[in-house]
């Protein structure tokens, strides 16, 4: 138990925590910048600068002692915040004017809250090049505070280790991988560093100008692009998506791919573009229609990309025993119990036959983080000759349990497409030969794939996803993209995951 | 009532801030009853203000030697000097120049720009320009400053009666915006 005194108040302290998170508990806001709730403090910027037993420290990274007497809102704080923010404000790019996040800005919001009404010290004293090659990210040093928030979130919670701050003083600037343009570093565009910028440096292109944070509307969901199914919100204006962020409260823990964070959005920005060119489907609201086309020797093929009342309705339609998948499943993935939580908690990783930064990005970075951080152990094995292509395995192990001859009991099995699970739950794990096929005249194929092949020489109908058009079909119908519908979903770690509507169908 | 003389000069800005300064509209009466004489402005085209001018309110960054000399100029006849609109206070969209060097700016513009025929740098009877665009407070004391792009006539409003008042004026919560 520590007692310590706030503004002459007296507290008793139990827990171990720092001097700022205390302070925020009981009610008492004290200004940070460099300061993010999920990442390990620093105490770079200095502006939550409080006063203990006379001496000036930052908030942010002070433990709280037995016998402190903290001040928090002096005149000489006020005024030392003012300053430390003039010279946060100086010899760089710092005009909110043409900053593309301005009003929606940390760094201009404590501008306002100290008063700072113009600048005491020069601007533009260094000049840095602006780094355009990334596809997604515009990355601008000039407009740099080096509060270090972006190399935190990149090593600590991405495990990419990509950022680093280069040089000494007034010329110190963030770098990718020790210097090159970020489009060709080894950054894998998870677009953590965009999040937790609290200046304009790191900038969202396919987002800008598209509507600020309290302009839109705060939407939380899971992430269909991967079987992960990792939490995020989603931000949305007038019905439109503005940007994808990852949700620091979900499961996952803030932790977001390239996948979740960009592709789907602009892939469903272009879909919308190109709809008037197909005859839009929703597979449970207009079963009639492909009641309509069918006959009796009709097949379904249907994938992972579908959701689970999705993939309900057309073995209602066909029946079960007429639906089949349209790729191969190992049936393996079924028997996955571990939860993410425990990912992170083994001793080594056995990885076949998967690039950790490509796909199921999130679990890559939870053993890549685990591996540089906390020293834990991977083994990589790239080819492997496993009767399906393409299926991908982890095996956490824990050390403790090699003479119990555990080592090997644990295992997931990741999916190819996200809901693969849920097919084997509904179909089985069956497939269409080429005997078989030829009992049925017309194949009707279910996914949300773009790449698909027409099967076989019969009438085949593609339901699909896609903004482009698609040869070889009798007709391609377009189904409504997973942010456009209510549906459930299985993820590679056996959850029943629910996702809502965001927009209504059709809504550019 | 002694009236306060009020002078307002265009620097390197777009004039918006002008507008408003007129944008008060009926507020310019009540700040005229409370002692607010106008004696120069860019409607009048003198350059700089008449001596002894108690207000002098500053539009625009600082950008040719010669706005460097009138800005220098409103110090010595003014008592107060108020910088207003984000050009005057930060530097503000001129600043944007401040990322290259004066002579590729000058090739750029009138060597390479494909619309200029005479492929010459205009040298005489123009003013120079400086090296870098500086805010006003760079080059003489500023003692107000109203952030803004342009400012609200509320924010303009609210340090003029204060001043005229003899009141300290307080730029607080939406009067202060520089966005």
């Amino acid at each position: 138990m520590k007692k310590i005194k706030i503004n002459g108040k007296e507290y008793f302290v139990e827990k171990e925590t720092t001097v700022y998170e205390f302070l925020k508990n009981i009610g008492i806001y004290v200004p940070t910048l460099c300061y993010h709730p999920y990442l390990r403090p620093v105490g770079s910027c200095r502006i939550c600068i409080i006063k203990d037993r006379g001496r000036y420290k930052n908030s942010c990274a002070t433990l709280i002692e037995d016998g402190m007497d903290i001040e928090t809102h002096t005149p000489d704080l006020i005024e030392a915040r003012r300053w430390i923010l003039q010279f946060l404000f100086g010899e760089r790019n710092h005009y909110c004017m043409y900053c593309a996040v301005t009003n929606d800005c940390e760094f201009q919001n404590l501008g306002y809250y100290v008063g700072l009404d113009h600048f005491h010290f020069p601007t533009f004293k260094n000049i840095f090049e602006l780094d355009n090659s990334h596809e997604f990210i515009l990355f601008d040093n000039n407009r740099c505070v080096l509060c270090s928030r972006c190399i935190r979130v990149c090593s600590e919670v991405g495990g990419h280790f990509v950022l680093s701050e280069i040089n000494k003083g007034i010329s110190s600037l963030i770098v990718a991988d020790g210097g090159i343009p970020l489009g060709k570093s080894s950054c894998v565009s998870c677009g953590l560093c965009v999040q937790v910028c609290p200046t304009g440096t790191f900038i969202d292109k396919y987002s800008m100008y598209l509507g600020r944070s309290w302009e839109t509307e705060k939407i939380n969901s899971f992430c269909f692009s991967c079987p992960v199914a990792c939490g995020i919100e989603i931000r949305v204006r007038n019905g439109n998506i503005v940007k994808v962020l990852s949700n620091w409260e979900s499961f996952t823990k803030g932790l977001i791919c390239y996948k979740g964070r960009y592709l789907s959005v602009i892939k469903h920005r272009n879909v919308l573009q190109n709809r008037k060119h197909f005859r839009n489907v929703n597979i449970i609201q207009d079963s009639y229609l492909i009641e309509s086309i069918r006959t009796k020797s009709s097949v379904a093929l249907i994938d992972g990309t579908l959701f689970n009342e999705e993939i309900q309705k057309i073995t209602e339609i066909f029946g079960t025993e007429n639906t089949y998948c349209l790729y191969k499943i190992n049936p393996k993935i079924n028997n996955n119990k571990i939860t993410f939580d425990e990912l992170d908690k083994y001793d080594a990783y056995i990885i076949y036959g998967w690039n950790l930064d490509k796909d199921y990005g999130t679990i890559g970075s939870v053993i890549k983080r685990n591996y540089r951080l906390k020293n834990k152990k991977m083994f990589r094995i790239e080819e492997v000759k496993d009767f399906i292509k393409n299926s991908i395995f982890i095996y956490p192990a824990c050390f403790e349990y090699i003479n119990n001859k555990r080592f090997w009991e644990d295992e997931i099995v990741l999916p190819t497409n996200t809901n693969d699970i849920g097919v084997l739950k509904y179909i089985g794990n069956k497939y269409l030969d080429e005997e078989l096929v030829k009992e049925f005249d017309k194949i009707f194929i279910f996914t949300r794939n773009s790449d698909v092949l027409p099967l076989y020489e019969k009438d085949c109908y593609l339901f699909t996803y896609t903004d482009r058009q698609i040869e070889g079909f009798k007709e391609v119908f377009l189904l409504p993209s997973e942010y456009e519908i209510d549906g459930t979903f299985y993820n590679v770690f056996n959850q029943l995951i629910s996702v809502k509507s965001i927009t209504k169908e059709g809504v550019l | 009532m002694n009236s306060k003389r009020v002078a307002t000069i265009w620097c390197e800005g777009c004039s918006g801030c002008h507008m408003s300064f007129l944008d008060m509209d009926e507020r310019l009466v009540d700040l005229i009853k409370k002692g607010m004489e106008l004696s120069a402005s860019p409607l009048t085209d003198l350059k700089v203000p008449p001596f002894e001018t108690d207000i002098g309110i500053i539009e625009g960054s600082v950008a040719t030697d010669t706005q460097e000399e009138e800005v220098k100029i409103m110090r010595e006849r003014c008592k107060i000097i108020i910088a207003i609109g984000d050009c005057a206070v930060f530097g503000g969209i001129p600043t944007m120049r401040n990322k290259f060097k004066l002579q590729e700016l000058y090739n750029r513009v009138y060597n390479e720009a494909e619309t200029n025929q005479n492929k010459e740098i205009p040298n005489e009877e123009i003013s120079k320009l400086l090296e870098k665009v500086k805010p006003v407070n760079e080059v003489i004391d500023v003692d107000y400053y109203i952030p803004g792009c342009p400012p609200t006539p509320d924010a303009i409003y609210e340090v003029l009666s204060k001043l005229l008042e003899g009141k300290e004026p307080e730029l607080k919560g939406k009067l202060l915006s520089y966005e």
